[in-house]
């Protein structure tokens, strides 16, 4: 590779970080479902479900402990942003090795900083180097270990191939898939070491031109690269030593069912693990599973990367059919895997393919640019009078790069995360709202870490009992004689991994919300409401005897009056907790849901009586002109920009417009310490 | 000699790879056209009963704060009567429909929503239906709870059919 080669791949990777920079995810986030585990995980050195990702963990470890920069999940989330852009700085690098070399250099630049910048800029492959997940890590993990492999083809160096070997066994490390491209590295050693098929080697090869080696020869190499190959490859995946060592600290369920300390436990830990997703659709299910991986390639590349994908298949085969058998062998097997893979979060599966059609899109390229000189050259050739050819070549090739700029325009929005302090801003009110001795009951397990995430990491609040945290089963007397409270979620999983145990809340409790985080918005994954509730063997204080509201409103809602309300005061940090206490006179026991808003921001929805009118009403009298309370603490968003806001409320209802909102008070919203430094400070470090 | 018999086998070979790739590219996308259209209705990651949904993904789902509302209560006045109020859990297009399941499609991922005995089914304008008058392609606002820790599973208290967008 030439000094501009290495200039450009490292432009790729600083226009892809920056990017990625920029959108990143701040702290935890839901936009993957095992995110606050795998982001908690690294720092502590513990085990990660299956199949356990040592490599990923040793990494993170070395990212969170030492960059100095934000939190820890910050850390983790900036570990998958740098080995995302790695990913598509890598891709430069094996194209430029790869493309053929009948067009000038310039133009095998564009050929190859195209594609990686498209990869770079697709949906999936930008989401997941934004957060705490292994996908981006695997990335650059198979792309080094291509590296690797085109290296020893060009050396055939001992050392090289052994290097190789040694990646590719760590690979599993951060995505255990990578095992099935297996096959397709052998095929190629294969056809390097027979030389059955030709490649570029062949041609910078000093010894090309002399007499080819004899069979008996060809086969001791091959014998010698088997045994430093199985040797290189052992090593890596001597890695996966980490799970028995580190079994001791699972905590999930599920995964404690195949703990890792026998080896048929690593085999079902690893290998073995969830084999209820794979291969589980029937062969008539294919024909609609292939259209989902289409759909889904669309979705990256658009129809036009569709098309030069394809067209470089042709050239790949046509031109270079030694790496042709390569990556379409790798590739067909990821497809045929994960086609048949039944996910939630399918499209995640496929990023090592998207990372493959990337190339495929350089060799479309090459074919067009490869096209175009003939026909210039054609034209050079019948011209009266020489055209000054090269400035127009390198503007044309600037042009084309710049079709990069499409899908970072188009999935911009979708991938801007750095507004995504959801969950963040909710754990802070939680330890700021839990009173001294509580039991916060969590999801078990690998979803209960946004909460344990802020324990294990920085002890936050110790006096607060998680008693999920140590493992899935605490005995209900742990919780004697502490205030309980839960989350959402946790009231919501009746069944499934994150479910409690069924011995540890079996009293009838009252469920008060006390805490609303952010709304859902749906481009920020799958989240619904963040609530914290306390949970209460007696009934909750709803009717008020003596009404004394510290502002009046007197606001007819038709079956129910807001008498009127309290509120915190009313300058507030960003970020924070704002409290407050409505009055309502009932006309009628009924369900009337209302919302709360700061400016346009809705800041959460709830029923009159918190949800608890239909109980309160069986358990007690409640007649007409009865007077309730809704009691509660709003997180403001810490994402608010500095200002004055309407603080209103309305009804809410499905069908129709909301109505009329009622003007409650201003609220001055100020930053005056910085979002991370406030979670810093709650976190306690 | 030897050389080009190999080069003539790998290029045969890959050229027939590639052709099968794009068979069965092509036939996969017009069995799914003539059956579907050209929507993205039958796309379903996890697949109709998929499992994995259910046990490989976490709870993200939550209770909107205090629940559907109460039934057979009087109601505010901006939605019909019969109608729960407030925005409801699940929104989507109806792909499939079983006995004691329907599968939609949300705009946040494919959803299974869970039927009981104590579901009602209800018009926009509140009138009671039965799933039975719920087909494929309608679209639907489900108020329900959450279950399975996924958020991907919905059991359904309300299911409203809505209009069809003009």
């Amino acid at each position: 590779m030439t000094r501009p080669d290495r200039f450009l791949a490292l432009a790729v990777f600083l226009a892809a970080l920056t990017v990625y920079a920029l959108t990143l995810t701040p702290s935890l986030s839901y936009l993957s479902p095992d995110g606050s585990e795998l982001a908690t995980i690294p720092y502590v050195l513990g085990l990660a479900h299956s199949p356990g990702y040592p490599l990923y963990t040793w990494l993170g470890f070395l990212f969170s402990h030492l960059i100095p920069l934000g939190d820890v999940a910050y850390r983790i989330n900036l570990m998958s942003a740098v080995m995302g852009a790695l990913a598509a700085a890598g891709v430069y690098w094996i194209l430029i090795r790869i493309l053929p070399e009948s067009i000038p250099p310039l133009w095998r630049r564009t050929a190859a900083a195209l594609p990686a910048l498209l990869l770079a800029f697709s949906k999936t492959f930008w989401a997941q180097s934004l957060i705490a997940e292994v996908y981006a890590p695997n990335a650059a993990g198979i792309v080094i270990t291509l590296i690797a492999l085109l290296r020893w083809e060009r050396t055939r160096r001992r050392v090289d191939l052994f290097l190789f070997a040694l990646a590719f066994g760590l690979s599993l490390g951060l995505h255990i898939s990578d095992l099935g491209f297996a096959p397709a590295f052998i095929l190629f050693i294969l056809l390097c070491l027979f030389e059955l098929v030709g490649g570029p080697a062949a041609a910078a090869d000093p010894s090309a031109g002399t007499k080819p080696a004899p069979f008996s020869g060809k086969l001791r190499s091959f014998l010698s690269v088997a045994i430093l190959g199985f040797i290189g490859f052992a090593l890596g995946v001597a890695q996966f030593v980490w799970l028995p060592l580190q079994s001791s600290t699972l905590i999930d369920r599920a995964m404690l069912r195949s703990a890792p300390t026998t080896l048929e436990g690593i085999y079902n830990y690893t290998l073995g693990a969830f084999p209820n997703f794979k291969f589980a659709f029937p062969l008539t299910a294919l024909p609609d599973r292939l259209v989902i991986y289409l759909d889904l390639l669309n979705q990256q590349y658009g129809l036009i990367g569709i098309g030069l994908g394809i067209a470089g298949l042709i050239s790949l085969l046509a031109r270079r059919t030694r790496y042709f058998y390569l990556l379409v062998g790798m590739y067909l097997v990821e497809i045929w895997f994960f086609i048949q893979y039944s996910a939630f979060d399918l499209d995640v599966f496929f990023i090592p393919a998207h990372i493959i059609w990337a190339m495929f899109i350089g060799f479309g390229v090459f074919e067009i640019i490869h096209a175009l000189q003939v026909i210039f050259s054609r034209m050079r050739a019948t011209a009266d009078r020489p055209c000054k050819i090269k400035p127009i070549t390198v503007i044309a090739g600037i042009i084309m790069i710049l079709f990069a700029a499409v899908p970072l325009h188009n999935n911009w929005s979708a991938n801007d995360f750095s507004q995504d302090t959801a969950v963040n801003d909710f754990y802070a009110g939680v330890w700021s709202v839990l009173p001294g001795n509580a039991a916060l009951v969590t999801p078990s397990g690998v979803f209960g870490y946004d909460a344990f995430y802020w324990q294990l990491v920085y002890d936050t609040r110790a006096d607060v009992l998680l008693p999920l945290r140590p493992g899935p089963n605490p005995s209900a007397q742990a919780l004697a004689g502490r205030d309980l409270f839960a989350t959402t979620r946790t009231m919501t999983g009746n069944a499934g991994p994150g479910a409690l145990p069924a011995g540890l809340l079996t009293r009838n409790y009252w469920t008060v919300p006390v805490l609303f985080g952010q709304q859902p918005e749906e481009s920020f994954g799958r989240r619904e409401a963040l609530a914290l509730y306390h949970l209460s063997v007696d009934p909750p204080p709803l009717l008020e005897a003596d009404p004394k509201p510290q502002f009046l409103a007197e606001a007819d809602l038709g079956p129910v009056q807001l008498l009127g309300f309290d509120l915190s005061p009313q300058r507030i940090e960003s970020g924070d907790v704002l409290t407050v206490k409505f009055y309502w006179r009932l006309k009628t026991v009924t369900s009337v849901r209302v919302e709360t808003r700061l400016g346009n921001l809705t800041l959460e929805q709830h029923e009159i009586g918190l949800g608890l009118l239909g109980r309160f009403a069986q358990a007690g009298p409640l007649p007409p002109g009865s007077v309730i309370s809704d009691s509660f603490a709003l997180i403001i968003p810490s994402v608010t920009p500095p200002g004055a806001y309407a603080f209103t409320i309305r009804p809410s209802g499905i069908g129709s417009t909301p109505g009329t909102a009622i003007h409650l008070g201003t609220v001055d919203v100020i930053n005056e310490i910085g979002t991370m430094e406030r979670w810093l400070q709650i976190a306690g470090s | 000699m030897a050389a080009n018999r190999w080069k003539l086998i790998s290029l045969s070979v890959g050229g027939a790879l590639l052709l099968l790739m794009l068979l069965a590219s092509s036939f996969s996308l017009g069995v799914y056209v003539g059956e579907h259209g050209w929507t993205r209705d039958g796309l379903s990651y996890s697949g109709p009963g998929g499992k994995a949904d259910a046990n490989n993904r976490p709870p993200q789902g939550g209770n909107a704060p205090g629940g559907p509302a109460l039934s057979g209560t009087p109601q505010m006045p901006q939605p019909p009567m019969g109608l729960p109020s407030g925005r409801p859990n699940v929104t989507g297009r109806i792909l499939g429909i079983q006995p004691q399941s329907i599968q939609a499609a949300s705009s946040t991922g494919p959803r299974r929503i869970v039927l009981t005995a104590e579901t009602r089914f209800l018009e926009q304008d509140g009138r009671a239906i039965t799933l039975k008058d719920l087909q494929k392609g309608d679209v639907i606002a489900v108020y329900g709870v959450f279950i399975g820790g996924d958020g991907g599973e919905l059991r359904a208290d309300f299911i409203v059919r809505l209009p069809p967008k003009e």
